[in-house]
């Protein structure tokens, strides 16, 4: 029977049966075997709007069938694992939010921004919830952002519309929202062509409805500092998923509160000002 | 009259015993020392910001407290020490001039140190070689080649010649260039290269891909089409490239162009009706 992914549920594995997850783009079958688990991926771009689904499968019918794109792990135990865990997870690099169209915010004005960015899917057993092994749901461009030394950072990118608010159609089974609120204290209106989002500092809450959200951040842009931002993290799910369960702390957790090179402009390389 | 009748082995043992035990426990504290203070440089250089010289750092102490300590003893035993410092200035001087290569060697390597265009691990090109740097070194900088040869490059070829870091910034740019017919409609072409720069998520979405027209010959157009990697995948990162170019121009029904001659056959004094060309 196909089902929706439960985040919190446990799945039973099943000696010589294959358990079959699919979130958004990647389908992957989790065989057991004897003192084996073997781990088979796929990822499939045309599939962006697939709901997230698990289901017990022969472990002969591989994903997709043969193809060059498929990714097989073993992992040996003394005594493998007779269950598993799903655990939804944000990127392991910051995530560049590039808005099709710049936006431009005059002195003083503050504006909330969706942002969604894919989930890695974490596959945890045993007891100690041991982790098996992470994978991206859909894995995004590298990008990089700051000066072209050692100064700037490899991350991920993402082309979206920077939506100003909130739509149904911004939701994708396979991403997480973070909610931006973008703050102008500058003297000057500033455009924002590019924007950097500490992923690694953010939790995901799971509502009920299945959705995962992350707290809402807050980008707080100032006059002394070239591209540098304000960033607070606050320390609860946001107004959309009041009910949202913590699913997933941080990947870095640290402070609140911290100065991040936030924005870049339209040019590479070239700092708002 | 043999000249050793009159020697007590007696006064010789009470006379020469406590100097070669001095001697010897200068040699015994003296070694160990020095190796000991040859690892703390050792581990000094290893945490600062140029680990690679930690192996010639280490050399310079131990040969120096070495050479020191042989002196203390020799001077422990009553040698003159002035002698012997003149001695050796002399041979120094002979040295000097058998070793100049390795004297030359030794000072570029000082050069290179603080020079800090590279350290160990990281791949560089000289004269004609490219390869993984394993040991920066007193005399010369041992080199790995990408088909496992160990290569010794003298510290003074790395001095006088041109040296490119390949690794020292985390992006690089691969291209690929292909030449289309003249009769190809170049935008199609540029899309697709654009399209070949975005097939795979290792190249970089900023700094953005680039295509560039470079010549037109008597082939065709010369068209460039130029991705950023992290250097971490710049070989993959050419292969990858060179593969969706292909796959673009296959998609576009784009082709490469081929070398063509226009032979002209003209019989002696036919009129130009008579004239036939073979391509």
């Amino acid at each position: 029977m196909i089902e929706m992914i439960p985040w919190t549920a446990e799945y039973p594995l099943e000696l010589d049966r294959a358990l079959r997850v699919r979130l958004g783009p990647l389908e992957l079958r989790v065989s057991r075997r004897a003192r084996e688990l073997r781990v088979s991926s796929l990822s499939d771009p045309i599939q962006l709007a697939r709901a997230p689904e698990v289901d017990h499968v022969s472990p002969e019918d591989e994903p997709g069938g043969v193809s060059p794109k498929l990714n097989t792990w073993r992992f040996g135990f003394t005594e493998e694992p007779s269950r598993l865990r799903l655990a939804p997870a944000l990127a392991d690099r910051p995530v560049i939010i590039r808005p099709e169209e710049p936006l431009t915010l005059l002195p003083g004005e503050e504006v909330r921004a969706y942002v969604s960015s894919p989930v890695w899917l974490r596959l945890l057993v045993g007891e100690a919830r041991r982790l098996l092994l992470e994978l991206p749901s859909h894995r995004p461009s590298d990008t990089w952002f700051g000066p072209l030394d050692h100064q700037g950072q490899l991350c991920y990118a993402l082309a979206t519309h920077l939506s100003l608010t909130w739509a149904d159609r911004l939701w994708k089974p396979h991403r997480a929202i973070t909610p931006v609120v973008i703050v102008n204290s500058a003297q000057e209106p500033f455009t924002v062509a590019r924007l950097r989002v500490p992923v690694g500092q953010l939790s995901i809450y799971g509502t009920p409805d299945r959705r995962l959200w992350t707290e809402r951040i807050t980008l707080t842009r100032r006059d002394d500092a070239e591209g540098e931002a304000r960033v607070t993290v606050d320390g609860e799910p946001p107004r959309e998923a009041e009910d949202g369960e913590l699913l997933s702390p941080p990947r870095a957790p640290g402070g609140r509160s911290f100065n991040l090179r936030a924005f870049e402009g339209a040019l590479f390389g070239r700092s708002i000002a | 009259m043999n000249p050793f009748a009159e020697l007590d082995p007696t006064a010789l043992f009470t006379q020469w015993a406590p100097v070669l035990v001095q001697a010897f426990l200068v040699l015994a504290l003296g070694l160990p020392f020095a190796r000991l203070l040859s690892r703390g440089a050792e581990r000094a250089v290893e945490r600062s910001p140029s680990p690679e010289f930690a192996a010639p750092a280490a050399r310079a102490v131990s040969y120096s407290l070495t050479a020191i300590t042989f002196a203390l003893a020799l001077e422990v035993l009553g040698f003159d020490l002035g002698v012997l410092l003149g001695a050796a200035g002399l041979v120094t001087v002979a040295l000097g001039f058998a070793a100049q290569t390795s004297a030359s060697n030794l000072i570029s390597g000082i050069f290179l140190v603080f020079e800090g265009s590279f350290k160990v691990g990281d791949v560089i090109q000289v004269a004609g070689t490219v390869g993984t740097v394993i040991s920066v070194d007193l005399l010369s900088v041992k080199v790995r080649t990408f088909d496992n040869l160990l290569v010794r490059i003298p510290n003074e070829t790395l001095v006088k010649s041109e040296l490119t870091n390949l690794t020292r910034y985390p992006l690089r740019r691969v291209d690929v260039v292909v030449t289309v017919p003249h009769e190809t409609d170049l935008t199609r072409v540029q899309a697709a290269l654009f399209d070949a720069a975005d097939d795979d998520p290792e190249f970089l979405e900023q700094p953005a891909p680039e295509v560039r027209i470079l010549e037109l010959n008597e082939l065709g157009v010369r068209v460039q089409v130029l991705a950023w990697v992290a250097t971490t995948n710049v070989v993959s990162g050419k292969t990858k490239l060179m593969a969706a170019v292909k796959s673009a121009f296959d998609r576009a029904q784009l082709r490469v162009a081929t070398p063509q001659r226009v032979v002209r056959l003209v019989p002696e004094g036919a009129p130009q009706s008579q004239v036939t060309s073979i391509e």
